[in-house]
């Protein structure tokens, strides 16, 4: 166990240098951080407006959308962990050495929670100058959201490490991605939208559509790595602890699942390139 | 390939269709038991039906609520997505007692018994108030008397109007003839109607119930539980009390906000004034108050609303800045003033009693006038001088105007990224 921890850390450090030394984690944090300032800007525009505003917890909305970007890179991140080093061949060198498959999705998970962390205290940094200047103030809230986040970058980047143990190629891998990510994010959104139209405004089609859509996703909300983020977020707003505890632990679950998944996928797909 | 096609597209089609039976299953008008229920929100009485689809009944713990059991008709109306009653068509009272179980166990058997509702400001004017059993019928009868008092006094007013507009008559016309014409005739004021209203006296089952689960059933004449009673039902209670706030901003006094929960900021733009409105509230279950008016409605049992209830009296605000105190302020009496001319625009004024004795109020408030810049908790003091729980709120002003030095530090994780890349790239 010692012996396949020090492979991890090994994997990992070179790993997480990699990425730290990489202009990509530090575009996806100025992405997040330029989102979060719309938002921002919109409370600034909406105070001026009214003259007034109340909200319990202004930064949660811009961290959500902070989240979902740091959580993304997260998970493109880990989509090509796997499927670049089978591309380049590395990988297969790798297990000439002393690495077995558990070991190797380890290290890029962990990896990945690491370069998420590194933008979370960027996002932090800037919602402290944000909080400031503006006079918006942090509340105890946001810390509990952070915590959260880590949670849900683990999905975030599980889902990302299994999508890329069934591909050999990096390209596949990001439209693999896209088009997975992008439908459940869609669904998501759409129903969203649904969910603030009044049943009597709507229309018999659109009512249909509402169900469709509904129903697909009590389907995928087990699978989805973004109902466990809405879910999360949620919890936080409602300030409801067995909701933040029952999200906590649902995503390690998740987490745990999809990871053991990865580890036979790449033991069942092989390491070599095709 | 083609296999994995094939079974995606027959869970696709399950699917659509799965949503489709859903919707064209519209339940057809039938014949059913229904609960039909009269239930103290916190602030009136709201008229829920639970039809058979429905099993749980949600009322307020320690309140008298009034059921009744009847045998209509029930259809789905898929423009409002919901059951509903048609009373018109059948509405035939059924059951003799009611039972209430906590487990197995009885802890309550109730007959029919009269009731009122008593509207002390009119029909529409709130405060509500059931009384059952002969303090209904006395209701009943004080309504009654009052009502035929005013009929009396408004027959004797037409007899009164009569007679003097002969007087009247007669005075122009012994004017016209020269004749003394004594004093011009006063004209008869017109009666005042009741201005409380009360219900016909109707039977139904009332009783209160402690908070907890429990289980409701009617039987019929024989003991015999009637088909269709048997429901769950909750009585809840409010989890915490506090102090709300309606927020008049001075610049739209029209669009007033509400801040209910002590975790909500009240953001001010810099310096401007407010008006604050307070209001005793208390805090249900989201889920468990959806369902007591509206038992159709949805609702989520994991989040809490506040409920406003009556405007508080005999209470001032305090501003606290930091631990000291920043002022104390006290309900006041304020009219709206529009501007003189075409242009729009409008001052709100203190109203002076002394000055203006029967001005009218548009509104009265705390108004507090939050200063450019600085942290403020507001809280309301009771008359003994104590803070009452749950009614503190902080008022930030925002003090940003330019937003153009939130986007250029949004940059900064960039440039921290470029720095450290050249530094890696002239370290090699």
């Amino acid at each position: 166990m010692s012996y396949r921890w020090t492979v991890i850390k090994s994997i990992m450090k070179r790993e997480a240098r990699s990425s730290f030394f990489s202009l990509g984690l530090y575009i996806a944090a100025t992405i997040a951080c330029l989102v979060s300032a719309f938002i921002f800007n919109t409370y600034i525009n909406t105070v001026e407006g009214n003259n007034i505003m109340v909200m319990a917890s202004p930064l949660n909305t811009p961290l959500f959308y902070a989240v979902i970007v740091a959580a993304l890179y997260a998970a493109i991140s880990s989509s090509t962990a796997l499927s670049r080093e089978k591309d380049r061949g590395t990988l297969e060198v790798l297990f000439y050495g002393p690495v077995d498959h558990l070991s190797v999705i380890l290290a890029k998970f962990f990896e990945d929670i690491i370069s998420f962390l590194i933008i979370m205290l960027l996002v932090t940094i800037y919602f402290a100058y944000a909080a400031i200047t503006t006079n918006l103030g942090f509340s105890i809230t946001y810390l509990y959201a952070i915590i959260l986040s880590i949670f849900i970058a683990s999905c975030m980047s599980s889902f990302g490490l299994w999508l890329s143990s069934l591909t050999a190629r990096i390209r596949t891998s990001i439209l693999l991605l896209i088009v997975v990510m992008g439908g459940l994010l869609g669904l998501q959104f759409l129903q969203n939208y649904i969910l603030t139209l009044k049943p009597e405004n709507l229309s018999l089609s659109m009512v249909y559509i509402m169900g469709i859509v509904s129903n697909i996703l009590r389907v995928i909300k087990w699978v989805s790595p973004f109902s466990y983020l809405t879910d999360g977020i949620n919890a936080v707003a409602l300030g409801s602890v067995s909701m933040y505890i029952e999200n906590m632990i649902g995503a390690i679950i998740y987490t745990v699942v999809l990871l053991t998944a990865t580890v036979y996928t790449l033991k069942w797909k092989g390491v070599r390139k095709l | 390939m083609r296999k994995t096609c094939c079974i995606s597209a027959l869970i696709l089609i399950f699917v659509i269709l799965s949503s489709a039976i859903g919707f064209s299953a519209e339940t057809p008008k039938s014949k059913e038991v229904v609960y039909s229920l009269n239930v103290w929100d916190g602030k009136d009485y709201a008229a829920p039906f639970y039809p058979s689809a429905y099993d749980t009944i949600y009322v307020m713990a320690d309140y008298e609520n009034v059921y009744s059991v009847k045998e209509t008709l029930v259809y789905y109306w898929p423009l409002t997505r919901e059951y509903m009653a048609d009373w018109d068509g059948l509405n035939k009272d059924v059951g003799e007692t009611i039972e209430v179980l906590k487990g197995n166990e009885i802890i309550g058997t109730y007959k029919k018994v009269d009731y009122v509702f008593y509207y002390p400001k009119g029909y529409w004017g709130g405060g509500t108030q059931l009384f059952t059993g002969d303090k209904a019928k006395e209701k009943k009868k004080e309504y009654d008397q009052a009502v035929n008092k005013y009929w009396k006094e408004v027959e004797a007013y037409y007899q009164a109007y009569e007679k003097y507009n002969k007087e009247v008559e007669e005075f122009y016309q012994n004017i016209q003839e020269g004749k003394p014409a004594g004093k011009i005739p006063q004209e008869p004021a017109p009666p005042t109607a009741p201005t409380f209203y009360v219900t016909d006296i109707s039977k139904a089952y009332v009783f209160s119930l402690p908070p907890g689960q429990y289980t409701i059933r009617t039987k019929d004449k024989n003991e015999e539980i009637i088909p269709g009673t048997v429901k769950n039902l909750i009585a809840f209670s409010h989890r915490r009390e506090g102090i709300g706030y309606n927020i008049i901003p001075e610049s739209k006094w029209t669009y007033p906000e509400v801040a209910d929960d002590s975790s909500e900021i009240v953001y001010q733009y810099r310096e401007g004034t407010l008006y604050f409105q307070p209001y005793k509230e208390w805090e249900f279950n989201e889920l468990y108050y959806n369902k007591l008016s509206k038992p159709q409605s949805p609702g989520r049992s994991d989040r809490w609303i506040w409920v406003h209830m009556d405007p508080v009296s005999n209470v001032k605000l305090r501003i606290y800045s930091g631990d000291s105190i920043f002022s104390e302020i006290r309900n006041r009496p304020y009219y709206v003033e529009q501007v003189p001319g075409s242009a729009l625009g409008y001052n709100i004024k203190l109203l002076d009693r002394k000055e203006n004795p029967y001005g009218m109020a548009d509104f009265s408030a705390f108004k507090f006038s939050v200063p450019p810049t600085g942290d403020y908790k507001l809280v309301t003091i009771d008359s003994k001088g104590d803070i009452i729980e749950n009614s503190d709120r902080y008022i930030r002003p925002i003090t940003v105007t330019d937003a153009r030095n939130i986007f250029i530090a949004s940059l900064g994780p960039l440039i921290i990224g470029l720095v450290i890349y050249i530094i890696r790239r002239v370290g090699r």
